[in-house]
């Protein structure tokens, strides 16, 4: 390992080890200035070249967001919450920089990104065609029988003719490497599509607020909510979910010191310790021997369930994604 | 234990969950009846839950679906967990919906293809074996050799993009006609894009003296808020109602038109409630509040004012705006629910729709098609 690597796990271990928001912020603070920003520059770098479609203010701005995503998981991770365990720090922010371009280009470019998914798709599926990684993660398509062919590099100004409306991807694929024979990168292949299938609507600005999640046509739900009734009401929307995902959620849910909120019920007066193991399908008994420990941790929960480490998460993700349209419609 | 009161140590050992089932049993009795012990042990918590729940739904905000997991949940390879995440992240995110969709049809064509690909193998034995029985049988050939056809050249049609929707890209041709719409919405789509008016929707009978009297129905604390003067489309809808400075229990009742009692909550000291079981669609309803005190009971809103009423969409109406919002995307969902009267629907499709095109002209002409007499509905 580098000296470098050795340095920024160390700097994990101190988040880990840290046990308030007093302790939390500097360990964040320094892992954030000295240890992700030159590789999250460095990934956009690669990213935006990729792209001609971004500019170098879009560059700041998802700088920008990154850093809020990080912040958003070191705390979850702190807290024992995270889906995702890190053996390289580096590597971590890569990937969430990696994750973040692409959800951006998702929001920016959405009917892009759809046609991309289905090139993706064909190239991946139809025996006529076949797809590869190349050189620093890139995706590249062609026929079949390219295998070994080198990709080629789709000129700056291409003529291609408008395909009738209903024409299949297969079909302008197939177009496409009769006018370019050689393999293609993906995004090479998703522009020249896009201009046979005369897709061309203008980009929405990469920091403009997400209108297309329904939960957030609004302020933050927290915001809107009087706090002394988010519980309440996060409580009976609970009620509602499938079991599994009840367990999943209710076990692990903590607050940002660490606190489990299932115990914060009964002190509330919002439920009883036997209603909230009831609401899981534990008896009182088996609650209560199970109340000091909360929360629970990934592992413990899906030896409780019979289920995957994975299977939990995506329990609890999918938990989430349903409170978070429930609560939200109720508050709209 | 009401009491007596626990102690600061005993509180404490609660919140951490210690102190074995009998003394958690005794000091939860006490907080479920004692409010100050309750504000002494969690009034530091509230903060805590609502900064965890901005965390949560942040979290569940930018948890958008791999294309890996997209992939899985099309070819029919997801496990059950993962086919339910990807239906929850779905419900609450249209990128991944229409990323999902557009997956679903591009398999549709994969298979197509593929199944069509089959003929590629039998036209050519066919022929294999009329030539072979065109030297090995006598007399005429039994299969007459193929016409030369001059290679069909195909131009496009002339066409314009007017929009992309959830479902596909709309084009008008140079007849006026919609392309990549289902027929069956076409001409309400048309009307609606060049901003004709859409018919008026009567809710005169849903419109009492209740708005006018609100003013008065705050005297009792409490001020009923929606569904009101409306159609709901939700045949659970949220009922929702504001305090002023009342917290006492409330127990909603819905009546029917004839004053049938249809639905009723427990006794409520939030301010919303949605009923547990469906209401019958295409159905008349008004509602009411009884505040309970002690032996009191006080009714909102208090006679002569009467009961708010809404009318619950017909399901007719409801099944079709669910297939046009399926096959024929916001835009065809828009119109439909414009023609309905569920305005707030309405616009909640058209900015689905402007997220997805944020600068076509399309979408405003589409925007200035509305109801021919003013209309409201505040709230479905």
């Amino acid at each position: 390992m580098s000296g470098r690597n050795e340095r920024i796990d160390c700097g994990l271990e101190a988040l880990y080890c840290a046990r308030d928001e007093r302790e939390l912020e500097p360990v964040i603070e320094s892992l954030l200035t000295t240890c992700a920003e030159p590789v999250i520059r460095q990934v956009l770098r690669v990213c935006l070249r990729r792209t001609a479609r971004l500019d170098s203010d879009a560059a700041e701005d998802l700088r920008n967001e990154v850093m809020l995503r990080l912040v958003g998981r070191m705390r979850r991770l702190h807290r024992g919450q995270g889906a995702d365990t890190i053996d390289n720090f580096a590597s971590y922010v890569a990937v969430v920089t990696y994750h973040t371009f692409d959800d951006a280009m998702r929001r920016a470019f959405p009917i892009r990104a759809r046609l991309r998914n289905q090139i993706r798709y064909v190239l991946s599926h139809d025996r006529r065609f076949a797809i590869r990684t190349v050189e620093q993660g890139g995706v590249v398509g062609g026929l079949a029988g390219w295998r070994d062919r080198d990709p080629g590099v789709l000129p700056s100004v291409v003529d291609l003719p408008v395909a009738p409306h209903g024409t299949s991807v297969a079909t302008i694929l197939q177009r496409i490497f009769v006018a370019f024979p050689h393999p293609l990168a993906l995004d090479a292949l998703t522009d020249a599509a896009e201009q046979m299938m005369g897709l061309r609507p203008g980009p929405r600005p990469l920091h403009e607020a997400d209108p297309q999640t329904v939960a957030t046509h609004e302020r933050p739900v927290a915001e809107r909510l009087d706090d002394a009734r988010l519980l309440e009401e996060l409580w009976r929307e609970i009620g509602e979910l499938p079991l599994r995902q009840r367990v999943a959620l209710l076990l692990n849910l903590r607050d940002p010191a660490g606190e489990s909120v299932a115990r914060f019920l009964p002190l509330l007066g919002i439920a009883s310790i036997a209603e909230v193991g009831r609401a899981i399908g534990f008896s009182e008994e088996e609650i209560v021997r199970l109340w000091p420990d909360l929360p629970l941790d990934d592992h413990s929960i899906a030896r409780l369930l019979g289920a995957t480490r994975q299977q939990v998460i995506n329990l609890r993700k999918s938990a989430r994604a349903r409170l978070t349209r429930r609560v939200g419609r109720n508050q709209r | 234990m009401k009491s007596k009161h626990p102690t600061g140590e005993e509180l404490l050992r609660f919140r951490r969950g210690l102190g074995g089932a009998a003394e958690l049993h005794a000091v939860e009795a006490h907080l479920f009846a004692c409010a100050s012990c309750r504000e002494l042990a969690g009034g530091d918590v509230r903060q805590s839950v609502a900064a965890m729940w901005a965390d949560e739904t942040e979290a569940a905000e930018n948890d958008h679906l791999s294309f890996e997991l997209m992939e899985a949940v099309v070819d029919g390879r997801a496990d059950e967990t993962e086919r339910e995440l990807a239906d929850a992240h779905t419900a609450i995110c249209e990128m991944c919906t229409g990323e999902l969709r557009a997956l679903e049809r591009v398999r549709a064509e994969v298979e197509g293809e593929r199944r069509g690909g089959a003929w590629r193998f039998v036209v050519p034995a066919v022929a294999a074996a009329a030539v072979v029985a065109f030297f090995l049988l006598p007399g005429k050939p039994v299969v007459e050799p193929p016409p030369r056809v001059a290679p069909k050249v195909t131009t496009a049609p002339q066409r314009e993009l007017l929009f992309v929707d959830r479902t596909g890209p709309v084009y008008r041709d140079a007849a006026g006609r919609l392309i990549g719409v289902p027929a069956a919405w076409e001409p309400l789509l048309r009307d609606g894009l060049q901003g004709k008016r859409a018919p008026a929707v009567d809710l005169t009978e849903l419109q009492g003296e209740h708005d006018a009297l609100r003013g008065a129905e705050a005297q009792s604390g409490i001020e009923l808020l929606q569904p009101a003067g409306v159609i709901a489309s939700d045949a659970r809808p949220l009922f929702t109602w504001r305090r002023h400075g009342n917290d006492r229990p409330v127990r909603v009742a819905v009546y029917d038109e004839q004053f049938r009692l249809v639905a009723q909550s427990e006794p409520l000291t939030t301010s919303r409630w949605i009923p547990d079981a469906p209401l019958r669609r295409g159905e008349m309803y008004q509602w009411q509040l009884t505040i309970i005190s002690g032996d009191e009971t006080i009714k909102v809103p208090r006679p002569p004012v009467s009961p708010p009423r809404f009318r619950v969409l017909d399901r007719k109406t409801h099944d079709e705006i669910v297939r046009a919002r399926a096959e024929g995307g916001h835009a065809a969902a828009f119109v439909l629910l414009i023609r309905a009267g569920l305005l707030d629907d309405a616009k909640r499709e058209l900015q689905s729709l402007r997220a997805l095109n944020p600068r076509s002209d399309s979408v405003d002409a589409l925007e200035s098609h509305q109801p021919a007499p003013a209309t409201t509905n505040a709230a479905q």
